[in-house]
């Protein structure tokens, strides 16, 4: 993999120099390997140590993997593992709640209840991709404005509308903290969740 | 055989003195070609992290200062990025987190050779301040707050005061309080005899003109002024005194309609050695200030102006020595055709999206199609940088791009919604075309709207993007299956950047893994499935994901959520605030 993404990123380079390395590298390392292969030849060929994020991170120290995330909801025999009271971090359909020392018990109630919206909903699950663009999210996205400019249309605007002819004050949108406005946020359509969320919000 | 190898392995790693090598190395200057050095073997990146005086770290997460500090101790010159690239767009939560504060503790402590720092989409308090001044004052030459915010006028003073040596300060659109305190300019201006950079453009920060003439007056070498608004009619000794004044970006015009009294701009001086302007809210009345400069000019920032396409025709068929334009797109096809005529020197070109409100502005009626884009790529061949928004856009406007504009190695279009018709969909030959024939592309954006990039075309953009280090994608592909076989090109590439595309959390998972080259992603409008789950095949060692969600308390809008991915050496962030909720492992 080393050998294989140098010479990719090489290429991103553009540096015959930079590929010249990448392969000047590859042969350090197979002789690293015949080296190993013979004890009386000692040459330490260990690849690069790094902040650079060519090195291959597998060397390193191991860290623990993904099963025993804390967060999205298992099955319930997992709950035996758990502590009385622990953070719950619920994701549902794009969208998280946090709590913080949720009590097993009522996890579990929450599991079940969930379960049982899931197997309802199991029907629709398979999705035709095809027709997904005319999702209505994809037109609740708005473009996104730089925010130099958006202060900059707002105070033309203003400047143009303005029927004062005397100018009060400094020319931006005063504002204290952060730099622009408020991005614009699209409307809230999403009665799924408010379904599911109802009993959460009793539960806590 | 093997005995041979090996000689010739000591050979090439021991057998070059380190004399030589480190000559050699003083001539390598190039981040990319350092890196590939470094990966030679253990001693020649010893060589390189003690030689080595830049390091930019576009991603101050993604390692530590100790580490850092560990590997380069010699560094003159350190860049940090932070917050990711959708803060300036106001989509990423103001408390997302990007402090300087362990950065700047350990650098005022250990890096001694450190006399230039960038830090970029930071927050940077003025205790930070206070530290680096205290450590570094005799030795700072250049200092950039680049879109920082967290800190006030008082600190700059204090910097000014102490940094003799300073030659640069750059705090453009950084969020700066007590901002009617000036203090730090006087500061600045009598402490201070060698700089050549001062920058506040873009920040509220008020200043007294008369300041300024002081600064200009006792900084001689001064080349670049860009300051927040300032009346230019307060202006007009600045310019008498800046004899070597080169980039000035700023000031402000009165109000044109304001009670009649319009002031007098013809006989408008600027230093003859001045070549790069960019005036703040400049309307038609003010314009022929630029005229008789027109020659000299060789970058013109016309994007904060109030002109009008014929106010740009007018304005641009005046500058044929133009190497970098910045408009907003009422600058429309028109404009841009008299760019394409008489701009044969241009190199970079942005095209900013103008007001989308009609409501009664009829000044803003720009329009950017393929007919202006078609006459650029023809009249401009030696343009590099090319970002545009478009109202319209076929096939055979980026064909033209691919066929002419082979200088360019960052593109990035954005087709807008205003206009519920496009010419021609989808543009999946008019990207390949593109792709292919601009072969030194390291960055392309290409943000369009649903239905404008088949599967089919993204597999191109996969396929034909094999340069490419940087990406932003927008509103492209119809399913997941153009997602993967996206993500099985795109050998290079290291930061996407995807928004407002209908992936699921599985394809988005398995692209992540699936470009090899990748390093940094960031994802907002996307298939989420009801538990989140799918996005934990993501998750790997040293792979950092957050989950942003804009608003804790309540539900997030639909499709608002991020998802920030990065490769990390440093580990888990200690700092995340409520909305960001990290899915890497807990336990």
């Amino acid at each position: 993999m080393g050998a294989e993404q140098q010479a990719a990123s090489a290429k991103a380079g553009g540096s015959r120099f930079a590929a010249t390395c990448g392969l000047l590298r590859q042969f350090m390392k197979e002789q690293g390997a015949a080296a190993a292969a013979s004890p009386a030849v000692t040459i330490d060929f260990m690849p690069a140590a790094a902040d650079g994020f060519g090195a291959a991170p597998q060397e390193r120290r191991t860290m623990e993997l993904f099963p025993q995330q804390a967060g999205t909801l298992k099955d319930s025999q997992d709950l035996r593992m758990w502590p009385e009271k622990a953070q719950l971090t619920i994701f549902y359909g794009g969208r998280t709640m946090v709590f913080d020392d949720f009590p097993a018990e009522k996890a579990k109630e929450l599991l079940q209840l969930a379960g049982s919206f899931e197997a309802s909903d199991a029907g629709s699950e398979p999705v035709n991709y095809h027709n997904s663009q005319a999702e209505p999210f994809l037109s609740e996205m708005p473009m996104a404005r730089k925010a130099s400019l958006q202060r900059f249309l707002e105070k033309r605007k203003s400047r143009l509308a303005a029927a004062d002819p005397y100018y009060p004050g400094p020319y931006f949108a005063p504002k204290e903290n952060g730099i622009g406005g408020k991005p614009v946020e699209a409307a809230d359509h999403g009665a799924p969740w408010l379904a599911v969320s109802s009993p959460v919000l009793h539960l806590n | 055989m093997g005995g041979d190898q090996r000689q010739l392995g000591r050979t090439m790693s021991f057998g070059i003195p380190d004399v030589a090598l480190g000559l050699v190395m003083g001539c390598v200057e190039d981040p990319w070609d350092r890196d590939a050095i470094s990966l030679v073997c253990r001693h020649w990146n010893r060589v390189d992290a003690l030689s080595r005086k830049h390091v930019t770290v576009a991603m101050a997460y993604s390692t530590t200062p100790d580490r850092l500090f560990g590997r380069f101790p010699c560094l003159e010159s350190l860049k940090l990025k932070a917050k990711p690239r959708a803060s300036m767009f106001n989509l990423i939560p103001e408390d997302w987190g990007g402090s300087a504060s362990p950065w700047i503790r350990q650098l005022s402590a250990s890096f001694h050779f450190l006399k230039v720092l960038h830090l970029r989409r930071m927050i940077v308090s003025d205790d930070d301040l206070d530290v680096l001044v205290r450590a570094k004052a005799h030795m700072l030459v250049s200092l950039k707050l680049d879109r920082c915010s967290g800190f006030s006028t008082p600190s700059l003073a204090l910097l000014a005061r102490c940094c003799k040596k300073l030659e640069t300060l750059f705090l453009e659109e950084s969020s700066i309080a007590e901002k009617e305190n000036d203090e730090w300019l006087h500061e600045l201006a009598t402490s201070n005899t060698v700089l050549e950079t001062l920058n506040f453009f873009l920040t509220d920060l008020r200043v007294s003109p008369a300041y300024l003439v002081l600064l200009v007056r006792n900084c001689r070498r001064l080349k670049t002024l860009k300051i927040s608004d300032c009346f230019m009619s307060d202006l007009v000794d600045l310019f008498r005194t800046a004899q070597t004044l080169q980039d000035f970006a700023g000031g402000s015009f009165e109000d044109q309609d304001q009670g009649g009294e319009s002031r007098n701009y013809g006989n408008y001086y600027f230093p003859p050695s001045l070549h790069r302007l960019s005036l703040l809210y400049m309307g038609t009345n003010e314009m022929q200030i630029l005229f008789p400069y027109g020659a000299a000019i060789k970058k013109l920032d016309l994007q904060f102006t109030f002109l009008t396409t014929e106010d740009h025709c007018q304005i641009v068929q005046r500058c044929p020595n133009l190497e970098v334009l910045e408009v907003r797109d009422v600058i429309g096809d028109r404009g841009l055709e008299v760019v394409a005529r008489t701009c044969k020197k241009l190199q970079r070109l942005r095209v900013e999206r103008g007001d989308d409100d009609q409501g009664g502005l009829e000044d803003e009626h720009g329009r950017v199609t393929q007919v202006g884009l078609r006459a650029v790529a023809e009249g401009c061949p030696d343009l590099e940088y090319w970002a545009v928004h478009v109202s319209d856009i076929t096939n055979a406007g980026l064909e033209a791009i691919g066929s002419f504009s082979k200088n360019l190695n960052d593109f990035r279009l954005v087709l807008l919604d205003r206009e519920l018709h496009i010419t021609e969909l989808p543009l999946d030959i008019g990207v390949r075309a593109l792709l292919r024939g601009c072969t030194k592309l390291r960055r392309f954006a290409f943000y369009v709207r649903p239905g404008a990039l088949s599967d089919v075309g993204l597999s191109y953009v996969g396929e034909f993007s094999k340069t490419v280090r940087y990406m932003l994608l927008g509103n492209v592909g119809e399913s997941d299956d153009g997602l993967l076989a996206f993500s099985r090109g795109c050998p290079s590439l290291q930061k996407l950047e995807l928004r407002s595309c209908c992936f699921s959390e599985r394809a988005l998972a398995v692209a992540a893994l699936q470009l090899k080259s990748l390093r940094y992603l960031w994802v907002q409008g996307y298939k989420a499935s009801s538990t989140g789950t799918d996005l934990m095949a993501m998750v790997r060692p040293f792979w950092n994901i957050e989950f942003i969600a804009p608003k804790q308390d309540e539900p997030c809008p639909e499709g608002q959520a991020q998802i920030l991915a990065y490769y990390s050496l440093a580990g888990a962030r200690t700092d995340c605030p409520q909305s960001v909720i990290p899915l890497y492992p807990s336990v």
